[in-house]
């Protein structure tokens, strides 16, 4: 069969196009457009379906399991396939090593080194009990995510683009150093003991099952990272959707709860906004490929639940479609996390 | 449906409008019998502090559609007002007798009486003219006081108190002491903008 492949303005990229076998599955196309053209490895390939001009919808992905001939329509052993080169690729591996290094590396050169002096802090640098364990508990979490990274997770996507590299160290690098400046500062105070063993207490108990939460995620998962998307079940994923997302930024609080930096905060409000982007996006995914019927919740599964259908209903009485719990997931709102900032001695 | 939405939201802007008129009765007969300064924290303090986190409910009213507020706006000034109170002149006792809590205390009471009274009055039909000016007026004077000598004097005085307690408050208080009077001009210049337009038109309808 003879496939034609174009770029997005049209141009053939293949003078002449491939010639394949029958039995030929998307990753072979890919490999014979890799030998072609030198530069465009698979994985920096993203190859659609042609769109008729002015179409609004999104263009069909060509999924590298199934055979070419699946994507022709009816009689022709001919097909034309749209070339997207997405740039240079980093698998999923690498890109999380070095983004976990960083905050694993720098925060320790806070706790160990005389950097404070730099900083116009000079002299002796008393450190507090609290201090110490904060920084076992961090580098804890971050070697727990690179073993997790190498040993555990199973990615769906095998490569990330490579500029993303230098967009995710720079978030977590930067904010590890924020955390690690000023929970080592010469000048800290530490809170309460009893608050600091809640705190590390409660975030370890919540790093032990987000650690679960990734072997359940797992288990949803083929060696071969054949899964596709399915519906996690069991344990924390019958309440909400991304309970890996919930442990994870409930682990946080627990850290914040023990140290007690506003920089600390900074960072559990970003992170639990981005996770939450990321939850809504999978929750909706999920909600299209199956019409299991699931909410999403982060902190008052049955509270909040009632008080978004009474508002849904008073709403769509109204007419209007405003404000953000309209949509089927709700929204977490952090009165734990401003709650135990207040609750500090 | 809408009923009950708009006896509910009468009931929350009556009953803050209430306690904000009682904590400056409080404050207003304290400094009445003293003759001083120092004692608005101790007559109203609970009761600031609890009428403005419950306010937070303003914020819920704008998420779920309830009023045409939006979210951001209202939990910037609800964040910034809470923090204000709950982390800085709650949390440091030394400096919850200083001249500045009252007269940041009386600029917010006068300025709630007026603007809870005015949304109450919306739920029950129509506003009197008056109040609607006040409302529109006297955030000309009540905003800047509120905010410089008082807001911001108080955050200056309490700043040892924060360096003392937490080094990384004391940066980020520091930061807010900057950038205040930047979000302050441009919500300012807002309500003025809002003043034109409801003030301009006498028999034009009124929205809340």
């Amino acid at each position: 069969m003879k496939v034609t492949v174009v770029t997005r303005s049209g141009r053939e990229l293949i003078k002449g196009g491939l010639e394949l076998d029958e039995s030929a599955t998307v990753v072979d196309l890919q490999e014979a457009i890799h030998r072609r053209t030198k530069k465009y490895y698979p994985s920096r390939q993203r190859l659609t379906l042609p769109l008729q001009p002015g179409s609004k919808e999104r263009p069909v992905a060509l999924n590298y399991k199934k055979s070419v001939k699946d994507y022709c329509d009816g009689n022709s052993s001919n097909l034309t396939v749209v070339f997207k080169d997405l740039g240079p690729q980093i698998s999923y591996r690498t890109l999380f090593f070095w983004e976990y290094l960083g905050p694993l590396l720098i925060y320790p050169i806070f706790y160990f080194f005389p950097v404070y002096q730099y900083f116009g802090y000079k002299g002796e640098r008393l450190i507090h009990p609290v201090q110490t364990y904060a920084l076992y508990y961090w580098c804890f979490h971050y070697f727990k995510r690179i073993m997790e990274t190498f040993f555990v997770h199973r990615f769906s996507h095998a490569t990330s683009p490579l500029s993303n590299v230098f967009r995710n160290c720079a978030y977590y690098w930067t904010f590890g150093s924020y955390i690690a400046y000023y929970v080592n500062h010469p000048l800290y105070t530490p809170v309460s003991d009893l608050q600091m063993k809640i705190g590390f207490g409660f975030g370890l108990v919540c790093q032990v099952t987000n650690f679960y939460c990734h072997i359940l995620l797992r288990n949803l998962r083929s060696p071969d990272g054949n899964g596709g998307y399915q519906i996690p079940h069991g344990f924390l994923f019958n309440i909400v959707t991304c309970a890996n997302y919930t442990t994870e930024i409930y682990q946080w609080v627990g850290f914040n709860i023990a140290t007690q930096t506003v920089a600390g905060y900074v960072f559990l409000v970003v992170a639990a906004a981005i996770m939450t982007n990321w939850a809504l996006a999978k929750h909706r995914r999920l909600r299209k490929v199956t019409c299991f019927s699931l909410f999403l919740n982060k902190l008052f599964p049955i509270l909040l639940h009632t008080l978004k259908e009474a508002c849904a209903s008073y709403t769509i009485n109204r007419g209007s479609n405003s404000g953000f719990l309209s949509d089927s997931s709700l929204y977490q709102i952090h009165f734990l996390g401003c709650f135990s900032f207040y609750v500090s001695s | 449906m809408h009923q009950l939405a708009n006896l509910y939201l009468l009931a929350y802007n009556s009953l803050q409008a209430l306690g904000w008129a009682v904590s400056l009765s409080r404050i207003l007969s304290s400094f009445l019998d003293t003759r001083s300064f120092n004692g608005a924290y101790a007559s109203a303090g609970d009761l600031v502090c609890l009428l403005q986190t419950v306010s937070f409910l303003e914020v819920v009213h704008g998420a779920i559609g309830l009023v045409p507020s939006g979210v951001l706006l209202p939990l910037m000034q609800w964040g910034g007002r809470t923090h204000f109170l709950l982390a800085i002149v709650r949390r440091i006792v030394e400096v919850q007798e200083l001249p500045s809590v009252f007269i940041t205390f009386i600029a917010w009471s006068i300025s709630e009486v007026i603007r809870y009274s005015h949304y109450a009055l919306h739920c029950m039909g129509s506003c009197p003219s008056c109040i609607t000016y006040l409302r529109y007026t006297a955030f000309i004077l009540l905003y800047p006081v509120g905010v410089a000598p008082g807001e911001m004097w108080l955050m200056y005085q309490a700043l040892p108190f924060i360096k003392r307690k937490n080094i990384s408050h004391y940066y980020f208080v520091w930061v807010v002491l900057l950038c205040y009077p930047f979000l302050w001009l441009k919500l300012y210049l807002h309500l003025f903008k809002q003043r034109r337009s409801k003030l301009g038109k006498h028999d034009g309808k009124k929205r809340r």
